[in-house]
């Protein structure tokens, strides 16, 4: 998730962010009916991370 | 029916006479009539001139519209009855044009041959009836934009803030008269990113982040600026805006769009030259006469960088099989004195195409 944000946002995370990103990823992968020990590597799991981060204005302009 | 297409083709055919033939006259104006005007009439005549004699300018089409003292100098149509005409041909001895000498035959002949074709006179820019007042105030109204005037030095305000840069204390002495203060500084996060958009267009690598943010020397953001202009995306970044001013294309345009041969390298010799900190004069002359200057090698592709400058000439619309050769020859050169004049000297001199001085376009004064 760090790498995330410094690629994307050229910050670290902030732990708000940590903590509803991965409440985020938690009702995604029950949504996809994803077993849990699959969360750190399924694709379509972070594929959705990946977009909703990206539409984000703060990667779209500068601060 | 056969009647009725044959009355179609007839009005077709006399459009197309008609457009033809008033673009005729209106360049016979400015290759021969206009010319000779100013040669030996403007002197005395036209905005030019000292003291304008007898009333009369002959630089404006309203200039012989209204006429001199003696009255309208032009009858269209009718040269015989033309004042001007009158004049140079000496007939009356109290009208006698130039007054110093009499002008050759065949440069009378092509004044009489215009009047004769209705006297179209294409100038409609230093019209005084235009936008009022007359050409001179015009002009020096039109003088008078901020970007004739000389660059000045106004003094620097004292009021230091917070920042070290002089450009900075003249924000904050106007943000201070409208009652605003600076926002805080951008944490060193933000600071490098918006450098790293600023100079290469892309958003910085997180390791050169994380090294920045580390950096507690006092010079980290200087070296950091020295980093990214060091980078290969900084000549792309910047040559991609050059790009735009002299219209880099691929292809020709027009419906068969045919492609450029070789504009690559023409793209790739402005990254280099960013990228290698060619001096600005020099990337001028190349553009303009790479050609004819000494070589500029470069030892690892083994070529001469110089004539690839001229590259950008061919970066015009062409349509490969024109129906009037000559005008697509005007369009072309048009093209590229409208491109260069923009690129080099912010100023649109395309307009020299139709008018005698730039400021005397109305669309551009």
């Amino acid at each position: 998730m760090q790498s995330l944000w410094l690629i994307l946002f050229s910050r670290p995370v902030t732990e708000t962010e940590r903590d509803r990103t991965f409440a985020f990823l938690k009702s995604q992968a029950i949504l996809l009916g994803i077993a849990r020990d699959h969360w750190q590597t399924d694709q379509n799991l972070w594929h959705d991370l990946a977009h909703a981060l990206i539409n984000m204005k703060e990667f779209l302009y500068l601060r | 029916m056969v009647g009725r297409w044959r009355i179609v083709l007839f009005v077709v055919l006399l459009l197309v006479h008609n457009r033809t033939s008033r673009a005729d006259d209106a360049d016979y104006f400015r290759q021969r009539v206009q010319p000779l005007l100013d040669r030996r009439c403007y002197e005395c005549h036209s905005h030019r001139a000292k003291e304008l004699q007898g009333g009369l300018s002959l630089d404006s089409r309203s200039g012989w519209v209204k006429g001199g003292d003696s009255g309208t100098a032009i009858v269209p149509g009718k040269p015989d009855e033309s004042l001007l005409i009158k004049a140079v041909r000496r007939t009356n001895k109290d009208l006698q044009m130039p007054p110093d000498e009499k002008l050759k035959d065949e440069e009378i002949a092509v004044l009489v041959d215009w009047v004769s074709r209705g006297a179209i006179d294409p100038r409609d820019s230093l019209d005084t009836e235009r936008g009022g007042g007359s050409w001179t105030e015009k002009l020096s109204e039109r003088r008078k934009h901020w970007c004739w005037q000389p660059a000045k030095r106004p003094a620097v305000p004292n009021d230091r803030g917070e920042s070290s840069t002089q450009v900075d204390r003249f924000l904050l002495a106007r943000m201070k008269s409208e009652g605003l203060a600076p926002s805080r500084d951008a944490d060193r996060w933000s600071l490098a990113r918006r450098l790293s958009f600023v100079l290469t267009g892309l958003p910085p690598a997180p390791n050169e982040l994380e090294h920045f943010v580390a950096d507690e020397s006092p010079d980290a953001f200087d070296k950091l600026v020295d980093r990214t202009l060091a980078s290969p995306y900084f000549g792309e970044h910047w040559a991609r805006h050059w790009m735009d001013l002299i219209r880099y294309s691929d292809t020709h345009g027009s419906e068969h769009d045919p492609l450029i041969p070789h504009a690559w390298r023409y793209r790739d010799y402005l990254v280099r030259a960013f990228n290698g900190d060619l001096p600005y004069d020099r990337l001028v002359r190349e553009h303009l006469a790479g050609d004819l200057l000494p070589p500029r090698g470069n030892p690892t592709l083994g070529i001469n960088e110089s004539p690839i400058g001229t590259g950008w000439f061919r970066f015009v619309e062409f349509y490969p099989t024109p129906i009037d050769v000559k005008n697509e020859e005007i369009v072309v050169v048009d093209a590229q004195i409208d491109a260069f004049s923009k690129t080099f000297q912010a100023l649109t001199i395309a307009c020299a195409r139709c008018q005698l001085q730039r400021l005397a376009c109305n669309r551009c004064g």
